[in-house]
């Protein structure tokens, strides 16, 4: 009986191991890539220990594209964004959970309705009101239009459910603002849940790649996505080396972020799924 | 409940024509602005990567030399996606854009009346530039873009196996020559067959598009109706077909592949047009002074051996408000040897023929150990023009399937082509010739 479970046991960790191995892989290919250079990395067999060409392919990749404004831009739009969702959809979730006004369900309801919109759809109608009010090729235009998102909204709505209200009750009874119960009671106890959305709202601001590219219209001002994906093109030498260590540079925030916050990526995700 | 939806309604409606009355009143106020006399007209021009760093070099200057207009550059992706939605939209289009050649009447097809007729300008210059730059430029007999660059076809060869192979590369002047040889080189050389190309993707079309425009093969005939099953089309495939029956081929499904076929010395030719040259310089570096250029093999001896594959073309917008100065500012780009050459020196092969002559060409490519601009001059000729119409894609997808099937060897060359001309038809919406 022991020895069958200890089997199956083995067995479970070789297929775990395996899938290890195979979901690695790309990202320590990434990482040798970055550090050879053109002719090794089209070597069959393929050299997987890597080689001191780093520096060089981050200079010619320096000299293609501004990447440290890249960088910049990035994380400048993503952060900002994010901070905005999460506190926007936070108190819009408060309200819409705990406040029973009048046509709270309708305001809901469209909001929700906009979810069902295919972004699509939406493209040339936001273009022509970018173009009206003279924001293409600002950050205006890639932080205005992604100040609070519907998912934001409904997710954090869902979460302030399971708020015991008679918490709040007892800090109304106590003579707090209203504003002051948000954010010494309510908020403070909806962290996990914040920063589940934060993580979310990060990753899909971080990889945005339609919208800035209908917007920027000069170098200085891509992202990163943008500048990665413009190092290749037809009729032009496509160089890996500094595509590869424009990648690892592209995800090196990423990796940071979650390290930093690995049980509330997995929760977050859970409690997405389950509740939605 | 129901009085609310309709007051939230009301009041959305109300929001987006306050909205919009604000950006029309902001885009009148710049129009006015544009027209105060002495300031220069400013116009934008969109392009991708290497073109756009030639765009900006070659700007620089003309707005240095003269007042009257003022050139910016726009980046943009060469998948359209931020010049699309401004077509679409009527608003925000750059004065020019910059078209792969190949799209561009797919363009004329989608934004009828985006783009500024420039037969008066180009008409009475049409044969100062290369046949092969104008097949999607026109229609109804009049001219809408510009062409930039295109891209002569040539024979890459390994220099040194062709040398131990007893092969003499002035000797391959038709297609049996050439396979005949390639038996030769693989018997005497281990691991190398004689060319690559892709015999298991939809990239094959690549390969045999070179040859077909070679033998003058088309899409559509002279009524516009589909036509697949032309002697051209059917001879171009009749060699793919032979080249991989007789073992001659590296299968190369992606770029990547022919990028590792090259580099690991796998394959004693390509076939490729110029813009080639920069991939094997970059990822084959240590393979200096190895290679050479042939012209393709011809069918029959003396028959046709040129050929294009790429190259791009710019269109004028309607959008534009002063597309007198985006004229101004293509003529010296392209009409000028200044302009020319700036191009020139990103790599870009210009389709204006009068810059042939001169010096930019002559200056011998250090990797290659000779000229390879005037090479390709000479190649670029006869280069028939082949139209890709306003349903490419349409017509090029089933050409694909055509082309698996007859590698799979599933249908014969006619049969597959049938099907084919049916499937763009249905697509495409055009009758099938005859």
């Amino acid at each position: 009986m022991n020895n069958k479970k200890e089997f199956t046991k083995i067995l479970v960790y070789i297929f775990l191991g395996l899938g290890l191995v195979i979901s690695i892989y790309p990202f320590y290919w990434m990482l040798t890539a970055s550090t050879l250079n053109e002719a090794q990395i089209f070597k069959t067999p393929p050299k997987m220990i890597p080689a001191g060409n780093f520096l060089d392919n981050l200079s010619m990749l320096l000299d293609q594209m501004p990447i440290w404004n890249g960088l910049f831009n990035s994380l400048f739009v993503s952060t900002v964004t994010t901070a905005s969702i999460v506190l926007l959809s936070a108190l819009a979730g408060y309200a819409f959970s705990k406040f029973h006004f009048k046509g709270s369900k309708i305001l809901f309801a469209i909001i929700l309705l906009t979810m069902m919109i295919p972004y699509q759809v939406t493209i040339v109608p936001l273009f022509i009101i970018m173009m009206k009010l003279g924001w293409i090729n600002s950050y205006k235009a890639l932080i205005i239009p992604y100040l609070v998102t519907p998912f934001g909204v409904f997710l954090m709505r869902q979460q302030m459910f399971a708020f015991p209200e008679e918490l709040i009750e007892s800090a109304r009874v106590d003579g707090c603002s209203e504003l002051g119960i948000f954010f010494k009671i309510v908020l403070p106890n909806m962290l996990p849940a914040c920063a589940a959305l934060a993580i979310i709202t990060f990753l899909q601001q971080w990889g945005n790649f339609m919208w800035p590219l209908i917007v920027m219209n000069t170098q200085e001002k891509f992202t990163m996505p943008l500048m990665l994906s413009m190092l290749v093109a037809p009729g032009q030498v496509t160089k890996y080396g500094p595509i590869m260590v424009g990648s690892v540079i592209g995800i090196i925030p990423i990796a940071i972020l979650f390290i930093f916050f690995q049980k509330q990526f997995v929760s977050g995700m859970f409690n997405g799924s389950v509740k939605g | 409940m129901k009085r609310y939806s309709i007051m939230i309604l009301v009041g959305l409606l109300a929001l987006s024509i306050i909205v919009s009355g604000c950006g029309n009143k902001g885009a009148s106020n710049t129009g006015a602005n544009d027209n105060e006399k002495g300031k220069p007209a400013e116009i934008s021009i969109a392009s991708w990567n290497l073109q756009a760093d030639a765009l900006e070099e070659a700007a620089e200057k003309f707005n240095k030399s003269q007042s009257e207009v003022k050139v910016n550059v726009r980046r943009v992706s060469n998948s359209y996606d931020s010049i699309v939605p401004a077509l679409t939209a009527g608003i925000g289009a750059p004065d020019i854009v910059a078209v792969q050649m190949r799209d561009f009447a797919n363009f004329m097809g989608k934004f009828p009346d985006q783009f500024v007729d420039l037969s008066d300008e180009l008409m009475p210059r049409k044969d100062e530039f290369s046949d092969a730059g104008w097949g999607a430029s026109t229609k109804d007999g009049k001219i809408y873009a510009i062409p930039v660059d295109i891209a002569p076809t040539a024979v890459y060869y390994r220099k040194d196996y062709f040398e131990e192979a007893g092969i003499n590369p002035d000797n391959l002047t038709t297609w049996d020559k050439f396979m005949k040889a390639g038996k030769k080189l693989q018997s005497k050389l281990d691991g190398v067959k004689m060319t690559t190309f892709s015999l298991t993707s939809n990239e094959t079309y690549d390969f045999w598009q070179m040859i077909a425009n070679q033998l003058g093969g088309r899409f559509y005939d002279e009524q516009g109706k589909i036509d697949f099953t032309n002697e051209a089309n059917i001879k171009a495939m009749k060699l793919v077909k032979e080249l991989k029956e007789k073992d001659l081929v590296v299968d190369s499904p992606s770029w990547n592949d022919r990028v590792r076929a090259v580099v690991n010395g796998e394959t004693a030719t390509i076939v490729y047009p110029i813009w080639w040259a920069g991939t094997v310089k970059t990822q084959a570096a240590d393979q200096a002074g190895k290679w050479g250029i042939m012209p393709l093999p011809a069918f029959t001896e003396g028959g046709p051996n040129q050929a294009n594959l790429g190259g791009s073309v710019f269109a004028v917008t309607t959008q534009s408000e002063h597309p007198e100065a985006a004229w101004k500012f293509l003529k010296y780009l392209l009409l000028t040897e200044e302009g020319q050459k700036i191009q020139m020196d990103y790599g870009l092969f210009p389709a204006w023929k009068p810059f042939y002559k001169s010096e930019s060409f002559a200056t011998v490519d250090k990797y290659f150990g000779f000229s390879l601009a005037k090479r390709f001059s000479e190649l670029a000729t006869d280069i028939p023009a082949m139209k890709f119409g306003e349903h490419f894609y349409d017509v090029s997808r089933p050409l694909e399937t055509a082309f698996g099937q007859i590698l799979n060897g599933k249908k014969d060359i006619k049969e597959a082509f049938k099907d084919a001309e049916k499937a763009a038809s249905k697509a495409s919406g055009l009758p099938v010739s005859k």
